[in-house]
């Protein structure tokens, strides 16, 4: 197809770009490739041909979502044992050893899944993936690891709890998820990874550690055979094992007005509004509220930036929407001066309703199309972020997701946006975290918010 | 020989690579601007660079730190136009970008961006416009003093960055590598806005620039674009290159306080190749040697004891004490290792760095090192042209050199050998220097005593 183009004359090629860029895709489905080895783990490949670069992800569908009451923190921290080298001999962990060898080495846990990420010379794909097979195989889960890890693990977590937008979250995840674990923050808290020990890791790893709950990407230049044949070699002899995603249980919908506040030493008030969004499954809804949030919080193209900062009602606002295994989150959040709070809430509302009363026009649903486009491309520029794509819709269901997302939001119809924002947010029935500056000497918080307690029902 | 070897080395792998990578198409426009059009599969966006040879020696008195002014202002000229852009109904170009990405280095000054491929022209035209067009104002200048001085003082709040000062100062003397690369406050305070246009007129010409653009598009439409765009650009000679003065010859130690500093901070380096010499591969393969996990440094244990620091183990994990310096994109480079010890220590640790970095003068490094210093360079050669910017940026560095691709580069890193590293520190590390900061009070007693 490239080389046909490369025979045509400029003058042709500029007519033929204008018409086809829109169309070409972002991650060419021929370059992708996948399959099952038989002990059930999935490898996604997907080869280029310049740059001498590889990148790998490895996906485990074990976040913190999946933990039992009594585990809670264990997939973070078994992330940190699997990864890092627990003392100064264990220098051929895949964290160390990695970085010894020049490469870069990253893992992260999220509520759906946990990720480790690699990325090296093409030529030394091979060793890393070694090390990577090792790391998620043979783990060294000794108490004396644990105990050094746990400690580590804990402060992190210490720090984060004295930050207002780590408090924030906590907040409104926790009043937005009273039955499904979501609600859960994802490392748990100090006192309970304090808590944990090693069999409670090794229970964890035994039940989400297996073959056919992990998938690995590889995206970049590479000969899809050969590295076909290394990974069988190295996570296609791990033994299969049964396994069962365990059903999670489900979220019931929000009927009223679920108030969370904390007071902080600070200047400004942070407001976080909440309200549940389409599961991964509803992939047509999930780009649906794609185009909303990307409406409502893209920058200065967006409606909060319009309501709420032009006119100095707000320092900072925005709009986020992750999508997840199960519902999630559309979350919109702003920080205000304290005696700004209620216009700012109010605003906020406003544009909600909007978006549910009036249908996008063509030209602002072209443009949010065209945003949301451009973004993907951008979030898609290096092969480690294609690897993070490909992972990413695999981990939650379908890699194809990820090559199909710019097809998908592009048929959307503004009727559809706004049944999606009809059907999810509601102006009536949301969860709210408030962190507020303490109140100076002499002054009351209602005094201060005067409506915060009128919004608090049920 | 050994020449004829590596040289089939090179060979096989540049062979091995051709069915891989399609060369570049090189242009030479009428204004002189150096083009390479890079056709990329990696996706839909095209990164662009500009790579200008404007040298610290070519900044004159009274103009020193011009090329970090004239960045910021590149910087937040850019930043407006794409403001601007972002506007519905307007050119749209990267959603995340806040301007175009400058950097100024020794040898040259750096521009690059990205754009979604469908707003390749835009991307095209906001380079060419701010890095070789825009008339400056006094008021762009007051601006980008106040933030290049802010940057100065906040990068002088680290110890390495003024004990980095001195080890230059007593590494090139006279040599305008000796001076901070974005001048000092003072020397910014002087610059004035005639004479900083005259200097960009002269300095920012096509002529003496290197325009590298990556993108999912044939070579041809890659070229045509570009060309249109930066074609149009008034042509000026080529600068003559500055002549700098000689760095000394002899060995050299600056010593200075810090009220800031707890500890002593020292900086011991040697000279080492510059970018376009043939053994400059091998100076970065000795760096890896020394640097990092597994790297001599940190396997030298009576090192760290010498250092006579009290630092918990799980410290050293993410702030290790003794640590390599990146070896400097530049005609004249050097290899040099920051350490903090106490300052009772501070004879001791000198004579053990120094000892690490004259070791291969007389000894050799084994395969097993070789591999993975080897490797460790190789990484960070293709870890550092992860996207198409990046990619357009170090292939337009490379070439401002007269350095080739990508495979050549790993080829020759592939190629050196323990014989390569004595070359290097027989040839070179004939003399070297060093930059001490003591505590300020442990500085008063010494001289009191």
């Amino acid at each position: 197809m490239r080389r046909t183009q490369r025979l045509l004359g400029i003058g042709l090629l500029l007519v033929a770009l204008a018409a086809g860029a829109c169309a070409a895709p972002i991650l060419d489905p021929s370059r992708i490739s996948d399959r099952t080895l038989d002990n059930g783990f999935r490898l996604i490949l997907k080869d280029e041909d310049q740059w001498g670069l590889a990148a790998a992800a490895l996906y485990v569908r074990a976040g913190s979502a999946y933990e039992s009451e009594d585990q809670v923190g264990a997939a973070h921290l078994l992330e940190h044992l699997l990864f890092e080298a627990t003392d100064q001999r264990d220098e051929q962990r895949v964290g160390p050893a990695i970085e010894a060898l020049g490469g870069y080495v990253n893992a992260s846990t999220t509520r759906d899944f946990t990720r480790i990420d690699i990325i090296v010379a093409s030529q030394y794909l091979p060793e890393a993936l070694e090390m990577l097979a090792q790391a998620v195989f043979e783990p060294r889960l000794s108490q004396a690891a644990v105990a050094r890890e746990r400690e580590i693990v804990a402060r992190e977590l210490i720090d984060r709890a004295d930050t207002a937008g780590g408090t924030l979250d906590d907040l409104l995840w926790a009043a937005a998820f009273e039955q499904h674990p979501y609600g859960r923050p994802i490392g748990g808290t100090a006192e309970q990874v304090g808590d944990l020990t090693a069999d409670d890791l090794m229970q964890f790893y035994a039940r989400f550690y297996v073959p056919a709950n992990m998938a690995l990407v590889v995206v970049g230049d590479i000969e899809p055979e050969q590295v076909a044949g290394r990974v069988e070699e190295l996570f296609g002899s791990a033994p299969q094992s049964d396994f069962d995603a365990p059903e999670l249980p489900g979220e019931p919908a929000l009927q009223d007005v679920r108030v969370v506040a904390e007071t902080r030493p600070s200047e400004a008030t942070i407001v976080s509004f909440a309200w549940h969004a389409p599961e991964v499954e509803d992939f047509d809804e999930v780009c649906a509220m794609d185009l909303i949030y990307t409406v409502l919080g893209e920058g200065p193209l967006g409606r909060l930036h319009a309501a709420l900062n032009e006119d100095g009602l707000a320092l900072v606002s925005s709009c986020d929407y992750l999508t997840q295994r199960d519902p999630g989150l559309v979350i919109v959040m702003a920080v205000c001066e304290a005696d700004k709070e209620t216009d700012v809430r109010t605003a906020i509302l406003n544009e909600i309703r909007r978006l549910r009363d009036e249908p996008l026009t063509a030209e602002q649903l072209d443009e949010a199309k065209r945003v949301l486009r451009i973004g993907y491309a951008f979030s898609n520029e290096a092969y480690s972020d294609q690897a993070g794509s490909l992972g990413f819709y695999e981990a939650l269901g379908d890699h194809a997701l990820a090559i199909e997302y710019v097809d998908r939001v592009n048929a959307i119809t503004a009727e559809q946006v706004q049944q999606v924002a009809q059907k999810y947010l509601d102006p009536d029935a949301y969860t709210l975290a408030i962190i507020r500056p303490e109140p100076r000497p002499g002054e009351t918080e209602e005094a201060r918010v005067p409506c915060a307690h009128s919004l608090v029902r049920g | 020989m050994r020449t004829l070897a590596r040289a089939g080395l090179i060979a096989l792998i540049a062979v091995l690579s051709v069915a891989a990578w399609s060369a570049p198409a090189t242009v030479d426009l009428d204004n002189g601007l150096r083009l390479i059009a890079v056709d990329s599969d990696q996706g839909r966006i095209a990164g662009m660079a500009v790579v200008i040879g404007c040298s610290i020696a070519d900044e004159p008195d009274g103009l020193h730190g011009a090329r970090a002014l004239l960045q910021q202002i590149v910087v937040m000229d850019s930043h407006e136009a794409i403001s601007e852009a972002r506007r519905p109904a307007s050119a749209f170009v990267d959603p995340r970008s806040s301007g175009l990405s400058v950097n100024t280095d020794w040898d040259l000054v750096e521009v690059g961006f990205a754009a979604h491929v469908e707003e390749l022209d835009a991307g095209l035209r906001l380079l060419a416009s701010h890095v070789f067009g825009a008339e400056l104002t006094q008021e762009r200048l007051e601006e980008a003093r106040e933030l290049v001085q802010r940057g100065y003082d906040l990068s002088h709040q680290s110890p390495v960055q003024g004990t980095f000062d001195l080890f230059r100062h007593a590494l090139y003397g006279d040599h305008p590598m000796a001076r901070p690369m974005r001048g000092d406050p003072q020397e910014l305070a002087a610059v004035e806005l005639q004479p900083l246009q005259a200097f960009r007129d002269t300095h920012y010409v096509p002529a003496n620039a290197v325009l590298c653009v990556v993108a999912p598009l044939p070579q041809e439409e890659i070229v045509s674009a570009a060309t249109v765009v930066f074609g149009a650009l008034e042509s000026r000679p080529a600068p003559e290159p500055a002549q700098p003065p000689a760095p000394p010859e002899r060995s050299l130690v600056e010593v200075d306080e810090s009220a800031d500093l707890a500890q002593a901070s020292m900086v011991v380096g040697v000279p080492a190749p510059g970018m376009a010499e043939p053994l400059r591969p091998a100076a970065e393969v000795i760096a890896a040697l020394l640097e990092g996990r597994g790297g001599r440094l940190r396997r030298d244990l009576g090192l760290l004891q010498t250092l006579g620091l009290a630092v918990p183990t799980r410290l050293l994990r993410e702030h290790y004490p003794v640590g390599t310096l990146p070896v400097p994109i530049s005609r004249h480079a050097f290899l040099a290792v920051h350490a903090l010890c106490t300052p009772m220590n501070i004879e001791h640790t000198r004579q053990r760095l120094l000892r690490h970095l004259l070791a291969l003068q007389t000894g050799t490094a084994t395969e097993e090192e070789l591999e993975r210093a080897r490797k460790r360079v190789i990484n960070a050669h293709v870890r550092s042209r992860q996207t198409p910017s990046d990619q357009a940026l170090y292939l337009a560095r490379r070439a401002l050199f007269g350095l080739g691709g990508p495979q050549e580069a790993i080829a020759d890193i592939q190629a050196v050998t323990s014989e390569d590293l004595t070359a290097v520190a027989t040839r070179y590390f004939k003399r070297h220097a060093i930059g001490v900061q003591m505590p300020a009070t442990v500085a008063r007693r010494v001289q009191h005593d």
